[in-house]
C-alpha cells in the first residue's frame, strides 16, 4: 500500500498544530545567569547594615544587568539572612555554596564572619565583606577579602585624634557584645593605642544589644567614671539611644562613635543628643566625586533614602571588585586570584587597593554631626 | 514531496482541505475574538480585586487614625485629659486596640512626655529629628510616616502623627493585620496579592521573609509606575516568569496593592479554549483523513488493480490479463482494461519474437567455434566475450572484463599486433594472421584475428573474432615434416632400388669375375708371369664388391646377420686394427663401460660403423689430435626423449667417438649423412662412409646424435637397444679353415655363368653337383635323386618358380631337407619371395669360393 499520502497528511497536521501553537511557547533560552550570593543580617537588631548592604549590591547588579551583564550573562543575586545567629549564618553560607554561586558578598558583621570563615576556607569560593573590619581577619591568606580596613588602623588613628586633636585623656568605651568580634577588636585596638600616652585613662563597659534593660543606667555607669569622652561602639539605633541617655545627664562629656553607627538612623533617632558626636569613617560619604554623586542620586531614587557606608561599600564590593573579576573569569575557584591580580580598583570616591592577603588599604576620615548633618573634620 | 504528486495524494488532500479549511478558518476567528474578550475580562477582574484590597487597607487604617484623632483631641490645653490621666488613657486605648505597638505624646520641642508601654529610657528623649515628625509639623496635619521593621517586634510597622499647637501624638501601628487582608485573597495556584509602601518596600506578602527583610521591588516597572500614580493591569516579567499584575493605590499612605499571577495561570481559561479549538480542529482533521481515505480507496481500488496489472507487464509478466471488476466500476476503466489486454497480447508476441531472435543470436555467439571479444573503444578494456573466447584464454567472464589488449598478447609483439588492428580498422587488412595470444597461464597460442568496429547503443566497440590456428599450424608443420620424410624415404627408396638393381647384376658379374679369377689363380703356377695381372683383376673386382656392399648398407637393403653380442667385445677386437689405421700422430683412448653391453647386432656392420667413425675423426685431424672411443649404459626416459628429440623409452648401449678435430658448421652437419656428400678432396672419399653408418644404425633400430663445434671437434653418439639375450659363442665360425666334402649338392641357379662357377668350385672340392635352371627343375631333380641329395644351394630369384617356393614343396616331401639360399638382390626382395632371413642360411653374391665352401661346411656341420 502506498503510504505517501498518509505521511504527507501527518506532516501537514504537525505543521498546522506547530504553527497554531507557536504563540503558546513562551520565552526563549538565553544564556544562563551568573549567581552571586549575599549573606547578612537582614532581620534582628543589626538589620540596618544587612539591608543597606543588600540594597547596595542589588543596585550594582541592576546597573550591570542593564548594561548587558558579564559577557552576555546576567547576574542573579541570591540573598540569605544570617539573622545575626551563628547557626543561621552557617546554614545560609552552606545554602549559598550548594546553589553554586560564583562568590559571596557578606557578612556585614565580624561576629558572623568569624563563624562562617572555616566553611569558606574549606570551599573554593571567595567571600568579600563590605564592612567586616575586625583585626582578627587581617593578614590571613584565605578565601576572605575585606573591603573595610581593620580596626587596628582605625583604632590608632582615632585614638591619636582623640588625644592630640581633642585633648582627651580619660575615655570610657561602651560596646555591644552582640557583635563582639568587631567591637572588642575595635575597643582593644583603640585602647592599646590610646594608652600609649602616659597621661591617659581608659575604661570600658560592655552591653548586649536587645538584652540591655536600661540604657539610662548604662549611661550613668559610664559617666560615673567622669570621662572626658564616651566612645560608643554599637549600631546606629543603640548609639542614638545611648547618646540620648548620656545627654539627659551631661552636656559636657564628648561622645565619640565607631563607624558602625555612621548611618542616617543616628541623625533621626539621636535628635539633638547626637550633635557633636565625632565619628571615624573609611568611606567619604561627603565626597564630591561624580561617581559618588551619581550613585547617591540613583540609590535614593531607588530606595527612598540616602546611601550609608554599608550600601556604599557593598556597592563597591559588587561593582568595583567582583564585577571586574568576573570579566576575567567565571570560574569561582579563579575569582580570588583574579581580584588579587587586579589589585587596584576604582571606588565610588577614590581608588583603593587590595593586598595579597585580601586586606584593603584606604584613607580614613573623621566626621561629626552639626545641625543634624554629618560634617567632615579631617 | 514525491507523494503529493500521486492521484491518491491529490484526492486525499482535496478531501481533507474541503472538510477542514472552513472549520479551521471559523475556529481561528473564534479563537481571536474569544481570547481577546476573555483577557480583557480577566485583567479587569484582577484590577477590581486590587482596588477592593486597597479599600480594605483604607478601612483598616481608618480605625487607628480615628482612635488617634480622638486621643489627640482629648489631650493638651483644650482637651479633657491631662497629667497622669494621659498615661492611663494611652494604656486603655492600646489595650482596646491591639494594632498599636506604642503611642507617645511629644511636647512642642519634640521630646517624649508620655509613652505607653512605659519606657524610662524614652521619656525625655528628642524625637524632633524624626522624618515623620518634621513632615507633620510642616503640613500641620496628621501624617502617615514611613513603614519600617519594628526593632522591638520584628514586624512591619508604621507611624501616624497628629500635630497640634501644644503637643503631638505619635502612634506606632503594627502592620501585621495587612497579612490577614492579603491572605484572604484567593487567586490561581501561584497568584497572590502584596502591598508595598511608598518607597517600594514590601510590607505585606505571602512570603513573610520578604517583608522582614524589607525587600524593595521598586525596580519593577509596574510598581514604579504605580508609585507615580498609575493604576491598571500590566504584563511584566519577574524572575523569568511572565506575570499579569494589577495595581491599585492606597490613597492615605501612597502604598500600592498589587494582585499578580503568572500569565499562563491567569489566562488558563483562554488557553483551555484555545486547546479546545485546536483539539476540535485536530479531531476534525483525523475524521476528514479517515473519511477521505475510505472514499479515495473506493475510487482508487479499480485503478490500483490496473496499476498492479500494468506493473506486472512492466516486470515482464504477460501471463495475466487486467481484470477490473466489482460493483460500481466505471465504464472508462473497463474500456481501459480491455485495451490494455489487447496491448498485452501484442507485446507478448513481440517479446517472444525478440526473445527468440535474441536466443538465436546468443546461441550463435556463445556456441560459435571462434572466440569473440568486444573491446570498449573509450577505455580500451574488454566489454564482453563468448564462451569460446574465455575457453581459449582461460579467463572467467568477470576476469576478462578488466583486461585490455596488452594483457592477452605478448609484450614484444604488441606493437606489431596493434598495427595490424589499425590496418583492419582502416580496411587495409581483412585478417590479422598468425597472431600470438597469451593464455591466463602464460602459454601462447596462435590465432587469426578478424576485427571490426561495432556500435551498440551510443557506444563504440571493436569486435575481434579469434580463430585458434595452433592445431592447423602444427598439422601444417607435421605435414611439411612428413613430406620431407616422404621425400627422403622416396629418395632412399630410389637409391635403394638403384643400388639393389646394380648390386644384383654387379654381384652376378662379379661372382663370375671373382669366381673364375680365383679358379684361374688356383690353377695357375706360382711363377706364371700372368699371375700379377690376374691378381690385379681380382683386387679391382673385390673393390667393386665393397662398393656394392656400401650402397646396400646405406639403403638398409643388405641382409643382416644379427646375433646377441657384447659391444665392448666388438670394439676391443677392433682396437689393434684401428690404432694401426689412425697413424702415430693421432692418439686414441678407449673408455669402455665395465659392464657387458649386449646388443643384437651384426658384428661386421658394427665394426664397419666404428671403423668409419674413427677414420672420419682421423681425417678431421690432419695434424694429429685425440680420439676417445667410449661406451656406456643409458636408460632413455620420456624426459630424455623430449630433450634429445628422438628415441623410444628403453635401455641402450651408447658408443661414443669423440675427437678434437676441425669440427663442422651447421650446414655441413645437416648433410653428412647424405650419400656421396663429402668434404674430402676429389678421389679421397666415396661420400658413403657416414651414409653407411646412418643406414646400419637405423637398421639396428638405433639412433645417432652428432654434436660438433667448428674448430673444436665432433662427437658421435650411437644408441643401440640393449638386449637381454645370451651371447651364442658357438656361432662363431673358424674362418681360417676351408675344407671340401663328398656330399651331393643340388644347385638351382638361372644364371648359367654363375651356376657353372659354382659347380666347378664344388666339384673341385669333392662335392657331387646337380644343376637346375629354375624351381621346377629343382623339384624334378630332387624327386628323382632325393635320397642322394644332401644339400640344396638355391638362388632366391629364379624364373618359373623361385627358390623359396621350390624349397617349400621339397620340405613337404622331406622335412629334413637343408638349403642355402643365394642372392645378390635386396633383403626386401628376398622377403617378398618368402624367405625369412633370420631362420634361413644365406650367402651373398658375389660368391667367393672360400665363403661358399665355409658356408656349406657350416650347414652340413649342423646335421
Amino acid at each position: 500500500m502506498n503510504k505517501g499520502p498518509i505521511k504527507t497528511c501527518f506532516v501537514i497536521i504537525l505543521i498546522l498544530v506547530s504553527v497554531l501553537s507557536i504563540a503558546q511557547i513562551q520565552g526563549c533560552s538565553d544564556k544562563g545567569p551568573i549567581k552571586v550570593g549575599f549573606v547578612a543580617g537582614l532581620t534582628g537588631r543589626h538589620y540596618n547594615l544587612g539591608i543597606s548592604g543588600r540594597d547596595g549590591v542589588m543596585l550594582a547588579i541592576e546597573e550591570i544587568n542593564r548594561a548587558g551583564g558579564v559577557n552576555g550573562h546576567s547576574l542573579e543575586l541570591i540573598t540569605k539572612d544570617d539573622k545575626q545567629e551563628p547557626d543561621a549564618a552557617k546554614r545560609a553560607v552552606r545554602e549559598l555554596l550548594s546553589e553554586n554561586v560564583v562568590a559571596i558578598i557578606g557578612h556585614m558583621t565580624s561576629s558572623m564572619q568569624k563563624e562562617t570563615l572555616p566553611i569558606i576556607n574549606e570551599s573554593d569560593i571567595v567571600m568579600i565583606s563590605p564592612t567586616v573590619s575586625s583585626s582578627y581577619f587581617e593578614g590571613r591568606d584565605d578565601n576572605f577579602i575585606m573591603l573595610h580596613p581593620s580596626t587596628k588602623v582605625s583604632g590608632k588613628i582615632f585614638s591619636d585624634y582623640a588625644y592630640k586633636a581633642m585633648g582627651l585623656k580619660k575615655i570610657t568605651a561602651v560596646y555591644d557584645l552582640s557583635n563582639r568580634t568587631y567591637t572588642e577588636s575595635w575597643v582593644n585596638n583603640f585602647r592599646d593605642s590610646f594608652l600609649l600616652s602616659e597621661d591617659t585613662i581608659f575604661n570600658s563597659i560592655a552591653f548586649t544589644s536587645g538584652e540591655q534593660r536600661s540604657f539610662l543606667d548604662l549611661a550613668k555607669q559610664a559617666l560615673k567614671q567622669e570621662p572626658d569622652a564616651i566612645v560608643v561602639v554599637a549600631n546606629a539605633l543603640d548609639t542614638a539611644i545611648i547618646s540620648q541617655q548620656v545627654r539627659k545627664i551631661s552636656n559636657k562629656v564628648k561622645i565619640m562613635s565607631a563607624e558602625w553607627a555612621f548611618t542616617g538612623d543616628i541623625l533621626e533617632q539621636g535628635g539633638s543628643a547626637v550633635e557633636g558626636v565625632v565619628f571615624i569613617q573609611k568611606v567619604n560619604l561627603l565626597s564630591d566625586s561624580p561617581r559618588f554623586a551619581s550613585f547617591s542620586k540613583i540609590y535614593e531614587e531607588r530606595y527612598g533614602n540616602p546611601p550609608d557606608f554599608a550600601s556604599f561599600l557593598a556597592y563597591e564590593a559588587m561593582k568595583s571588585v567582583l564585577f571586574e573579576a568576573l570579566k576575567i573569569t567565571r570560574y569561582k575557584s579563579e575569582i580570588k586570584g583574579a581580584i588579587l591580580n587586579i589589585r587596584k580598583f576604582k571606588g565610588l570616591d577614590s581608588d583603593f587597593e587590595i593586598d595579597g592577603n585580601g586586606d584593603v588599604l584606604r584613607e580614613h576620615y573623621i566626621f561629626t554631626i552639626r545641625g543634624n548633618k554629618f560634617v567632615g573634620i579631617r | 514531496m514525491k507523494g503529493i504528486n500521486t492521484l491518491r495524494a491529490r484526492l486525499t488532500m482535496s478531501f481533507i482541505l474541503i472538510a477542514v479549511l472552513p472549520l479551521l478558518i471559523v475556529g481561528l476567528l473564534a479563537l481571536v475574538f474569544l481570547t481577546s474578550k476573555m483577557k480583557q475580562d480577566i485583567e479587569q477582574k484582577n484590577l477590581q480585586l486590587a482596588k477592593s484590597i486597597s479599600g480594605e487597607v483604607e478601612r483598616f487604617l481608618d480605625q487607628p487614625f480615628n482612635v488617634l484623632t480622638h486621643l489627640s483631641d482629648s489631650f493638651g490645653d483644650h482637651g479633657y485629659v491631662s497629667g497622669k490621666n494621659i498615661d492611663e488613657s494611652l494604656r486603655s486605648h492600646i489595650r482596646a486596640h491591639k494594632y498599636f505597638n506604642l503611642i507617645m505624646v511629644l511636647d512642642r520641642s519634640g521630646r517624649v512626655i508620655n509613652i505607653f508601654p512605659f519606657d524610662r529610657d524614652l521619656i525625655g528623649i528628642d524625637m524632633s529629628k524624626q522624618h515623620y515628625y518634621k513632615k507633620a509639623l510642616e503640613l500641620n496635619m496628621p501624617f502617615w510616616g514611613r513603614s519600617s521593621i519594628s526593632v522591638s517586634t520584628g514586624r512591619p510597622a508604621t507611624t501616624v502623627v497628629f500635630p497640634s499647637e501644644d503637643h503631638t501624638v505619635v502612634g506606632y501601628l503594627d502592620l501585621i493585620s495587612l497579612r490577614s487582608i492579603i491572605d484572604r485573597i484567593k487567586l490561581s495556584k501561584s497568584g497572590y496579592a502584596a502591598i508595598v509602601d511608598d518607597r517600594g518596600t514590601i510590607i505585606a506578602h505571602k512570603n513573610w521573609d520578604l517583608v522582614t527583610e524589607q525587600k524593595n521591588i521598586k525596580n519593577l516597572g509596574i510598581i514604579s509606575r504605580a508609585l507615580e500614580g498609575v493604576e491598571g493591569t500590566f504584563e511584566y516579567e519577574f524572575h523569568g516568569v511572565d506575570k499579569l499584575g494589577s495595581v491599585a493605590i492606597v490613597p492615605q499612605t501612597g502604598w500600592v496593592v498589587i494582585v499578580n499571577e503568572p500569565v499562563a495561570e491567569a489566562f488558563a481559561p483562554v488557553n483551555d479554549i484555545k486547546n479546545l479549538i485546536f483539539a476540535g480542529i485536530f479531531v476534525s482533521l483525523l475524521i476528514a483523513i479517515a473519511v477521505s481515505f475510505i472514499s479515495v480507496n473506493r475510487i482508487l481500488m479499480p485503478i490500483r488493480g490496473l496499476e498492479q496489472g500494468i506493473r506486472n507487464i512492466s516486470d515482464g509478466d504477460y501471463g495475466r490479463y487486467l481484470q477490473v471488476e466489482g460493483h460500481g466500476v466505471y465504464e472508462e476503466l473497463k474500456n481501459l482494461s480491455h485495451y490494455f489486454n489487447v496491448m498485452i497480447d501484442d507485446i507478448k508476441r513481440r517479446e517472444n519474437a525478440i526473445a527468440e531472435s535474441e536466443n538465436r543470436l546468443r546461441s550463435i555467439y556463445e556456441q560459435v567455434n571462434d572466440g569473440i571479444l568486444l573491446a570498449d573503444m573509450k577505455t580500451m578494456k574488454f566489454f564482453d566475450s563468448n564462451s569460446k573466447m574465455r575457453e581459449m584464454l582461460g579467463y572467467s567472464k568477470e576476469e576478462i572484463s578488466g583486461l585490455g589488449i596488452g594483457d592477452i598478447h605478448p609484450q614484444e609483439s604488441l606493437d606489431a599486433i596493434i598495427e595490424k588492428f589499425e590496418k583492419q580498422a582502416r580496411g587495409e587488412l581483412s585478417v590479422a594472421e598468425n597472431v600470438p595470444v597469451l593464455r591466463r597461464d602464460g602459454s601462447v597460442f596462435f590465432a587469426d584475428i578478424s576485427s571490426s568496429p561495432v556500435v551498440i547503443g551510443d557506444n563504440k566497440y571493436m569486435a575481434g573474432v579469434f580463430r585458434d590456428i595452433t592445431a592447423s599450424k602444427e598439422a601444417e608443420e607435421e605435414r611439411l615434416k612428413l613430406e620431407a620424410q616422404l621425400r627422403h624415404s622416396q629418395r632412399l627408396e630410389a637409391v635403394g632400388k638403384l643400388a639393389g638393381g646394380v648390386a644384383h647384376d654387379f654381384n652376378n658379374i662379379l661372382t663370375a669375375i671373382i669366381g673364375y679369377g680365383n679358379v684361374m689363380l688356383m690353377k695357375m703356377e706360382m711363377n706364371d708371369p700372368q699371375r700379377s695381372y690376374l691378381e690385379n683383376i681380382l683386387s679391382a673386382a673385390e673393390k667393386a664388391a665393397t662398393l656394392t656392399h656400401a650402397l646396400l648398407a646405406y639403403s638398409r637393403k643388405q641382409v643382416l646377420q644379427p646375433q646377441p653380442t657384447d659391444l665392448n667385445r666388438i670394439i676391443q677386437d677392433m682396437e689393434r686394427l684401428l690404432r694401426r689405421l689412425i697413424g702415430e700422430d693421432v692418439k686414441m683412448e678407449m673408455k669402455l663401460s665395465g659392464e657387458k653391453l649386449v646388443v643384437v647386432a651384426d658384428t661386421g656392420q658394427i665394426e664397419q660403423v666404428l671403423m668409419n667413425l674413427v677414420m672420419n675423426s682421423r681425417d678431421s685431424m690432419p695434424d694429429g689430435g685425440d680420439i676417445t672411443v667410449s661406451t656406456r649404459h643409458v636408460k632413455i626416459t620420456n624426459n630424455d626423449i623430449l630433450q634429445l628429440g628422438f628415441g623410444k623409452i628403453g635401455e641402450y648401449a651408447v658408443l661414443t667417438v669423440n675427437d678434437n678435430g676441425t669440427g663442422m658448421d651447421e650446414l655441413t652437419r645437416g648433410k653428412i649423412f647424405e650419400p656421396f656428400f663429402t668434404t674430402k678432396e676429389v678421389g679421397k672419399g666415396t661420400g658413403l662412409g657416414l651414409s653407411m653408418v646412418y643406414g646400419i644404425v637405423k637398421q639396428h633400430n638405433g639412433y645417432l646424435k652428432v654434436d660438433s663445434v667448428l674448430g673444436e671437434g665432433t662427437t658421435f653418439d650411437i644408441y643401440i637397444p640393449l638386449s637381454s639375450a645370451d651371447i651364442d659363442e658357438k656361432s662363431t665360425v673358424d674362418k681360417d679353415k676351408v675344407t671340401g666334402g663328398s656330399e651331393t649338392i643340388l644347385v638351382g641357379e638361372d644364371n648359367e655363368t654363375v651356376s657353372n662357377f659354382i659347380r666347378e668350385v664344388l666339384e673341385e672340392f669333392g662335392y657331387k653337383v646337380l644343376l637346375a635352371q629354375n624351381g621346377n627343375e629343382v623339384i624334378e631333380l630332387y624327386t628323382k635323386n632325393g635320397n642322394d641329395i644332401d644339400l640344396l644351394l638355391l638362388d632366391v630369384v629364379m624364373p618359373v618358380k623361385s627358390g623359396k617356393a621350390a624349397f617349400d614343396e621339397i620340405k613337404m616331401v622331406n622335412s629334413d631337407a637343408k638349403a642355402i639360399f643365394m642372392s645378390g638382390y635386396t633383403a626386401d626382395l628376398i622377403q617378398l619371395k618368402g624367405v625369412d632371413d633370420s631362420n634361413i642360411d644365406f650367402i651373398y653374391k658375389p660368391l667367393t669360393p672360400v665363403e661358399l665352401l665355409e658356408k656349406i661346411r657350416e650347414v652340413m656341420a649342423r646335421k
